[in-house]
């Protein structure tokens, strides 16, 4: 559905140029969920940036398309780009306090993708929000199109954001580290909704973290990026117990639970029977908080 | 990252060469460079030296005498012999522009040194101690503040009467309120500062931390709203003199020279214009300057 | 509520200061009150008479007392000059000052509000940069001086108005309006431009906010962003401004009175001034203080009304 080639961009600021994102390509399949994991600075969040059509003005493209079902969205005008954000392509951001408009009803924001790309009356795009609403699991959603954000707490705030993104039903979801803001509970039950969507309405996400642990409960394929460059891509599993770079063991290393008898470590374990490894390839490794 | 322009990406002309090879620029524009901003120090700076050397050139020396009526040059057009024209009783307006202008700089001046003076004082130490007197001054002064200060100074100027030093005294007391305010709030910000805790812990004198310590912290905003208040005292003498209660003759006044050309604006418009533009030059260097110093020196507050 | 109800005691609260402050600076003048109606030639009979009717001889908290309920009862007193009440003297002059002053917020918005657009939209283009120079210039001219410009120009030059030819809102509604027109944007002008300044950094500041990107990604177009978004958050710092923009132009509108030969309560204010006559001066000047603290009553309400992150 999604292919991505050859991308390139660098910044420019004051004559000064820095690159950001380096000869990246991959795809992803309908229905798929991927995940870039990378620390801060390895252009995953660019890349996610540039596919949502969503660069800073100072960003320019050296090389590269971007497919969107053969469309290469890179040639598209502004106005050609604006009828494919929100309809086909939908980002979820890390922050939920502020990405949400602080003085403008919670209904009216998840109505707002319809009213740009559909020509559906006002009772119709009613019912398509409460339902946007349904999906993401918040109830008593005609109260709460009423709200204001500042009267929701953050993962309400995020599933918020999810409805928003998913009310036109667009075939890609961009989540750039949707759960990083959130506590350990509100993460998971995200992440559990995530999932649920993209099996339900066989919704594409594009899933950015710099959380391997996280990318792996949710994603079926990895990709591993460091300074701009994807360093490593593959099965989630495969990159989890098999990585080919000195880079992916250290994330993985980092990763601080992966103690005997937490609860990621039980997953890990029932995962690794599911997919045919052998208990002992699950190592327990230290704490590196 | 999270910083987007409001155009978003362009694309639409990048698209046909997009695999030329050469670099291609996603959109049309630069970041927001110095841009306007790093001007208005510089030609705020010029632009006031030029008319306060100009007003204090007016002090020692002037072309002709102010008062001088030459009948047979009433409301001529500006001239070689007389720059700015001269008025209905063939006075040089230039001259009378310069020593109309000393009148404003005297009264503009001594206002912000009342006012800024007092002001910079009891906030100073308001601000700094706080507490119930400070609550108390304060909820009177906030609601002084909220007046434009020319209705106090009218109110001043209605029970002592009009004059020069009269109106500079009035504009400097309606202008304690505001300054008062301004600095109150910048000490109470900087009173729980590091560098003003260690000073007290070290044993420094209060008046010793207010003046040495803090003072020069706040000095660009300070800077700021005293370049504010001199347009504003420059603004409001014009205007009390326009109405006849600011200053009073035989001082030359701009406002009063512009409420008699209004007599003549058909006949003679450049006594109404020179000393408008004088003015509005004056206050527009003096405003830019000020920006100026916030923009260079507040340390992006 | 509870919010409206603090707000409210504040008001009265500032309202008796205001009062307490006004009534004691009219009382410091020099001079005896009865004696400046009755004039020098009057015997000091008669003017202990008149101190006596006017209870001058009473001490001062209940002489305030009595000026409070008489002034809250729109009893303001006698001229000195004209020995009418003050009440008749300024009454049918209220409404001509609230109408400029009103028509100057509305140019003011009229002004601010679509150049402060165009120029975020624009942001460091030629747009842009044309009206921050337009900008910083306008706000330097003082209103009065906009006044001549504008009798110049629109008066004698173009012929659009008659210079003094001021039209009563009891002849003709429209003549009163049309000829408040040019005096309104007098006073608007320089306010509108220092609003457009800060309307500007405010718009600019949301728009770099990350909800303005989550709309961007929804297909919004930057224009429908700005109008949709940015805008009403952007106002919010915008209208603290306004409240005091308010309060300047009622004083600004004294000397345009003046410019443009309109008699409303600036020019009582200005020739009761030089008469000296106080309980006039006096009664304007309490009056205007009403206004301003309604005003930023209004103003802290409107605030908290459409600032939902406020918790108060």
């Amino acid at each position: 559905m999604l292919k991505v080639e050859n991308l390139s961009i660098h910044f420019e600021e004051r004559g000064a140029s820095q690159e950001v994102v380096r000869d990246v390509s991959f795809d992803i399949q309908d229905g798929e969920i991927l995940g870039i994991v990378g620390e801060s600075g390895s252009g995953k969040t660019m890349t996610a940036l540039t596919i949502a059509g969503l660069l800073k003005n100072n960003a320019i493209l050296d090389s590269g398309s971007i497919r969107l079902d053969g469309v290469n969205l890179l040639s598209l005008s502004e106005k050609e780009m604006r009828s494919i954000q929100g309809k086909d392509i939908s980002m979820i951001f890390q922050e939920p306090m502020t990405a949400l408009n602080p003085t403008m009803r919670i209904g009216k924001q998840v109505e707002e993708a319809l009213i740009l790309h559909t020509d559906l009356s006002k009772e119709e795009r009613r019912k398509k929000v409460i339902k946007a609403l349904e999906d993401v699991e918040l109830t008593q959603p005609e109260k709460l199109c009423r709200k204001y954000p500042y009267e929701l707490s953050g993962g309400m705030r995020q599933r918020v954001m999810i409805a928003a993104a998913i009310v036109c039903r667009p075939k890609l979801l961009i989540a750039d580290e949707p759960t990083t803001a959130l506590d350990v509970g509100t993460q998971e039950s995200i992440l559990k909704l995530l999932k649920k969507l993209n099996k339900k309405y066989n919704m594409g996400i594009l899933f950015i973290s710099h959380n391997l642990r996280v990318v792996n409960e949710l994603c079926s394929r990895v990709l591993v990026m460091k300074d701009g460059r994807v360093l490593e891509e593959g099965q989630a599993v495969q990159i989890f117990e098999h990585p080919q770079t000195e880079y992916t063991k250290e994330l993985i290393a980092a990763i601080p639970t992966r103690t005997k008898g937490s609860r990621f470590y039980e997953l890990l374990k029932a995962r690794a029977s599911e997919e045919g490894f052998a208990d002992s390839d699950v190592k327990a490794g230290e704490e590196n908080a | 990252m999270s910083r987007l322009s409001i155009n978003g990406m362009k694309k639409g002309k990048t698209s046909n060469n997009l695999f030329s090879g050469g670099p291609q620029k996603l959109s049309g524009q630069k970041a927001a460079g110095g841009g306007l901003r790093s001007y208005n120090f510089t030609f705020g700076a010029v632009l006031t030296v030029i008319m306060l050397g100009l007003i204090v050139l007016g002090f020692f020396w002037v072309p002709y005498d102010t008062e001088a009526m030459q009948g047979s040059v009433k409301l001529n057009a500006p001239s070689l012999a007389h720059i700015f024209g001269t008025d209905q009783f063939g006075r040089d307006v230039f001259s009378r522009v310069l020593s109309g202008a000393g009148s404003t700089l005297v009264i503009a001046g001594g206002t912000i040194l009342i006012g800024g003076g007092i002001g910079i004082l009891t906030g100073a130490v308001t601000g700094y101690f706080g507490g119930w007197l400070d609550e108390g001054l304060m909820r009177i002064n906030d609601v002084l503040a909220a007046f434009p200060s020319v209705l106090l100074a009218l109110v001043i100027i209605s029970i002592w009467g009009s004059g020069k030093y009269k109106v500079m005294l009035a504009l400097g007391i309606a202008f304690i309120p505001s300054f008062a305010r301004i600095v109150r709030g910048e000490f109470m910000r900087c009173r729980e500062e590091d560098y003003v805790t260690s000073a007290r812990l070290i044993g420094v004198s209060t008046p010793r931390i207010l003046f040495v310590h803090i003072l020069p912290n706040i000095l660009p905003a300070l800077l700021s709203s005293l370049t504010i208040g001199f347009n504003n005292a420059v603004i409001q003498e014009a205007g009390m003199s326009y109405l006849g209660i600011g200053v009073q003759p035989p001082d030359a006044s701009l406002g009063r020279m512009l409420s008699e050309s209004q007599t003549y604006l058909a006949s003679g418009p450049w006594c109404a214009v020179f000393p408008g533009l004088f003015l509005v030059l004056l206050i527009l260097g003096v405003g830019m300057l000020g920006e100026g110093i916030l923009d260079r020196f507040g340390g992006g507050r | 509520m509870k919010f409206v109800f603090r707000k409210l005691s504040g008001l009265i609260i500032a309202l008796l200061i205001v009062s307490m402050l006004a009534f004691l600076a009219f009382e410091v003048i020099p001079g005896d009150p009865a004696r400046s109606i009755l004039g020098t030639e009057a015997t000091e009979a008669k003017v202990q008479a008149l101190r006596e009717e006017m209870g001058l001889n009473r001490p001062l908290p209940q002489r305030y007392g009595l000026w409070l309920k008489d002034f809250a009862a729109g009893d303001m007193g006698m001229s000195y000059s004209y020995q009418v009440p003050v009440r008749e003297m300024i009454g049918d002059k209220i409404p001509i000052t609230i109408t400029l002053t009103l028509m100057g917020f509305f140019f003011i918005l009229l002004f601010s509000i679509p150049v402060s657009l165009l120029s975020v939209r624009y942001e460091n283009r030629f747009v842009d940069q044309f009206f921050l120079i337009l900008n910083q210039v306008t706000m330097s001219v003082p209103p009065f001086f906009v006044g001549i410009i504008f009798t110049v120009l629109f008066g004698l030059v173009f012929k659009l108005f008659t210079p003094g030819g001021y039209v009563s809102y009891t002849e003709s509604l429209t003549g009163f309006l049309g000829y408040l027109i040019l005096p309104s944007i007098a006073i608007a002008l320089p306010k509108a431009a220092m609003t457009t300044k800060l309307f500007r950094s405010s718009l600019i500041t949301e728009m770099r906010q990350d909800y303005v990107r989550t709309a961007m990604s929804r297909g919004n177009a930057p224009w429908r962003v700005l109008v949709h978004h940015a805008l009403k958050n952007g106002i919010l710092p915008v209208i603290t401004f306004l409240g005091m923009a308010i309060a300047d132009m009622i004083a600004n509108s004294i000397v345009i009175e003046q410019v443009f030969g309109i008699p409303g309560l600036g020019r009582t204010l200005i020739s009761s001034i030089s008469k000296r006559d106080y309980p006039v001066v006096e009664a304007v000047i309490v009056l205007i203080a009403v206004v301003i603290l309604v005003i930023n009553v209004i103003v802290d309400l409107l605030y908290r009304k459409l600032d939902k992150r406020i918790e108060i």
